[in-house]
């Protein structure tokens, strides 16, 4: 079997016609909310006043992040959350953010509306890597995560972006673009169970272009999306501009199993594949650096180089952090181009993604620990702001033996997305025992770094709050 | 979008305002600030006052001693001595430290907080130099200040105590090491304007401190113990300052180039 026959597998020609399953779109309801002129703006202006309420307090609140509500809405609830609904709803998140409302605003009185400069298009998701990287190193350098005031100064560099974007850029240059979220958030959503695509027979008629241009029902996709062309979820928001705007009604909102638009990744992109294996290594520092064995590995460190600043000796085991798995898939990489011909960066790319379902878990798994240990904090900090302190009282809302198991099911979970995806990119991309072969390396790099997030989360951590 | 008219544009941010404007900021001093501190001790109040805040640098100070009739006491001799007990820490009252440290070093502490005549023996049991460097520490500005209430004195007050208690239980746990940026001593005199007696302390850098404050009242010394959060300059205001005229800055340039390039088009067209 050849490579072509091997991508016109039969078994998953199903998988990839929208038109074989249910369009959620049809359903009375979801149809009709999603069509009306009420979404997103419904969710929108709620979600701006509470950034707006959250934005107050970190900035004029107690500078206890223990107290502060501002950083207990933040970080110990919308945090851990937001993963969990790309997994299900992909970028849904990013249709009612705040710094997007901001956009459009700023868009709507001042806009410029001028071209999305060529450069972003071209190095945009480097920037995000880099601006993710930046801010995981700067939580920890300068405290962002732990004061409420360097969450507050977080917040409002963001929003500067937002406003500068919006004055000048067109649609969501920023949200496209620049967003370190939305960076994550695209390929995240990859992994999400919602699927928004146009009918291919439909769209193939179609010279209207309502979903990208816009009509008087709603703007053309902010995302800058072409629904007829879209073979991928990463940058689709669902704000469902596009749904108003269709004359044909082409719009087909699908469920799909979590993880499947990994599996044929038409043109696989180095530096997404390459935020898939930072993500690893940041939750892997995100983890560490909140271990009780932390203090242990940096006094050796200390001893071991003689370096004594918390900051360069930080900088060092961040820098190793996100090193160790880039160069784990690049070795399996190397190893994988002995039977599938390709290239090493060509197999990074593609099999990068394989990534993203475990980085999805750790991820969730993280901040599982913040959610259910902490939760009651945001009610504890809500209600000293209107004078009635709780003292003493325990903020988490399971016990860690619970929470332990919860995240070990989101590992193994993850481990299982991960090891299919790798599968399937195998498959996709070769055939018969070389897809197998090809699929051995990135199976042992997977299993290996299950293996050591299981490890992580046996280790007692240390609470945000 | 359809959905920003100027009508929902405006309701909202009338929404908005509302809801901050209606909601009680949190006081940034973690309730040590105006409303002050209360202790009885050996049957006299204790009320001391600060300002709303407490920040590093020279800080008035008022108390407020009352009998056991509620009467003002007029005629003590009053000072008070600080000492750091932990750094400031963003993740809220030193709790970090607290686990860190565990609580070994956090029972000797309370021991000696009980009668600090008996640190000398806490120090003889320590089991290891860093406890017993604590020790020392803690007794230290007690025996170079005189303060030497009877023990029964020091429990009440304890037991009393009105004082932020979360901090201080935080304090008591960790077991820190008193790291007190040297006690000074601070002679507080009586105003009568005010009914109480007016002085400063200095807080030489944000975090715990203890304030000890002894008193005599007819030759009898009396002492109380204060556990205040002094925390750092507040940057809050300014930077929303500096985002908002940076911001600002933004859109008018933003809204000069547009009228700006609508007055070129205008102008093309109308040479069409």
């Amino acid at each position: 079997m050849t490579t072509n026959e091997a991508r016109l597998r039969t078994t998953d020609i199903p998988l990839l016609l929208p038109e074989r399953k249910r369009n959620l779109l049809d359903h009375k309801w979801i149809g009709a909310f999603l069509r009306s002129r009420w979404y997103p703006g419904v969710f929108q202006w709620p979600t701006l006043v509470v950034f707006a309420f959250i934005l107050v307090q970190l900035l004029l609140g107690t500078f206890s992040a223990h107290d502060n509500f501002g950083t207990a809405l933040t970080w110990v609830l919308w945090w851990p959350l937001i993963p969990i609904l790309f997994l299900g709803l992909g970028r849904v998140w990013c249709a009612i953010c705040p710094f997007a409302t901001v956009n459009d605003l700023v868009q709507k009185f001042v806009g410029n509306n001028r071209p999305v400069p060529k450069f972003l298009k071209k190095y945009g998701i480097w920037i995000i890597d880099a601006l993710f990287i930046l801010i995981t190193w700067s939580d920890h350098a300068v405290g962002i995560v732990e004061s409420p005031r360097g969450s507050g100064i977080l917040l409002l560099l963001l929003t500067t972006g937002v406003v500068f974007s919006g004055a000048f850029w067109q649609r969501r240059t920023f949200c496209r673009y620049l967003c370190f979220l939305g960076g994550l958030a695209g390929n995240y959503a990859r992994t999400g169970m919602l699927a928004l695509r146009g009918t291919p027979a439909i769209c193939k008629t179609c010279t209207a272009a309502a979903c990208y241009k816009g009509t008087a029902a709603a703007p053309g996709c902010p995302m800058f999306e072409f629904p007829k062309t879209m073979t991928s979820n990463a940058s689709c928001n669902l704000c469902a501009a596009c749904v108003k705007n269709c004359p044909n009604g082409s719009i087909q909102l699908t469920v799909r199993p979590p993880t499947q638009e990994l599996w044929f990744i038409q043109k696989p992109k180095l530096e997404e594949a390459f935020l898939a294996a930072v993500i690893m290594g940041i939750v892997f520092v995100q983890n560490v650096t909140m271990l009780q064995v932390w203090k242990d590995l940096l006094a050796w460190f200390e001893a071991a180089t003689g370096v004594q600043n918390y900051l360069v000796a930080f900088t060092l085991a961040f820098i190793v952090a996100m090193a160790i798995p880039v160069g784990l898939v690049a070795l399996a990489a190397w190893f994988t181009r002995r039977f599938n011909g390709a290239s090493v960066t060509e197999n990074f790319a593609r099999f990068g993604y394989a990534l993203i379902a475990l980085d999805v878990a750790g991820h969730i798994a993280h901040n599982l620990f913040h959610l259910l240990a902490e939760g009651k904090g945001v009610i504890f900090t809500a209600l000293a702001l209107f004078g009635r302190e709780v003292h003493g009282a325990s903020p988490a809302l399971l016990d860690s033996g619970a929470i332990q198991l919860l995240q070990f099911g989101l590992i193994l979970l993850g481990f299982a997305g991960s090891l299919y995806t790798a599968y399937r990119i195998a498959r996709h991309n070769a055939a018969g025992r070389r897809s197998r072969a090809a699929f051995v390396p990135f199976a042992a790099l997977i299993t290996l770094l299950a293996v050591v997030n299981f490890g992580l989360f046996m280790l007692p951590m240390a609470m945000r709050m | 979008m359809r959905f920003f008219r100027t009508g929902t544009l405006l309701a909202g941010w009338v929404a908005a305002a509302m809801l901050l404007a209606a909601v009680r900021p949190v006081r940034a001093d973690a309730g040590t600030g105006s409303g002050g501190l209360h202790q009885d001790v050996n049957g006299y109040g204790i009320q001391l006052a600060f300002p709303d805040r407490l920040s590093p640098g020279v800080t008035p100070l008022q108390v407020r001693i009352t009998d056991a009739y509620d009467q003002p006491v007029t005629t003590a001799r009053v000072q008070v001595v600080q000492t750091q007990l932990a750094p400031f820490s963003a993740g809220g009252h030193g709790a970090s430290e607290a686990d860190d440290h565990g609580a070994a070093g956090g029972d000797i502490h309370a021991a000696a907080e009980a009668d600090p005549h008996t640190a000398a023996q806490a120090d003889e049991h320590a089991g290891d130099a860093g406890h017993a460097e604590a020790e020392d520490a803690h007794a230290e500005p007690e025996a170079a200040h005189g303060h030497a209430e009877p023990e029964a004195a020091h429990a009440e007050a304890d037991s009393h105590a009105e004082v932020d208690a979360h901090a201080a239980d935080d304090a008591h746990a960790a077991g820190l090491p008193h790291t007190h940026a040297e006690g000074d001593l601070f002679q507080l005199a009586w105003e009568e304007a005010s009914a109480a007696y007016q002085g400063q302390v200095i807080f030489f850098e944000a975090g715990q401190w203890r304030l000890d404050l002894e008193f005599d009242v007819a030759g009898q010394p009396h002492a109380a113990e204060f556990v205040v959060d002094v925390l750092p300059p507040d940057p809050g205001r300014a930077v929303l300052a500096a985002f908002a005229g940076l911001n600002v800055l933004i859109l008018a340039a933003a809204a000069v180039l547009k009228r700006k390039s609508a007055a070129v088009w205008r102008r093309l067209g109308a040479n069409a």
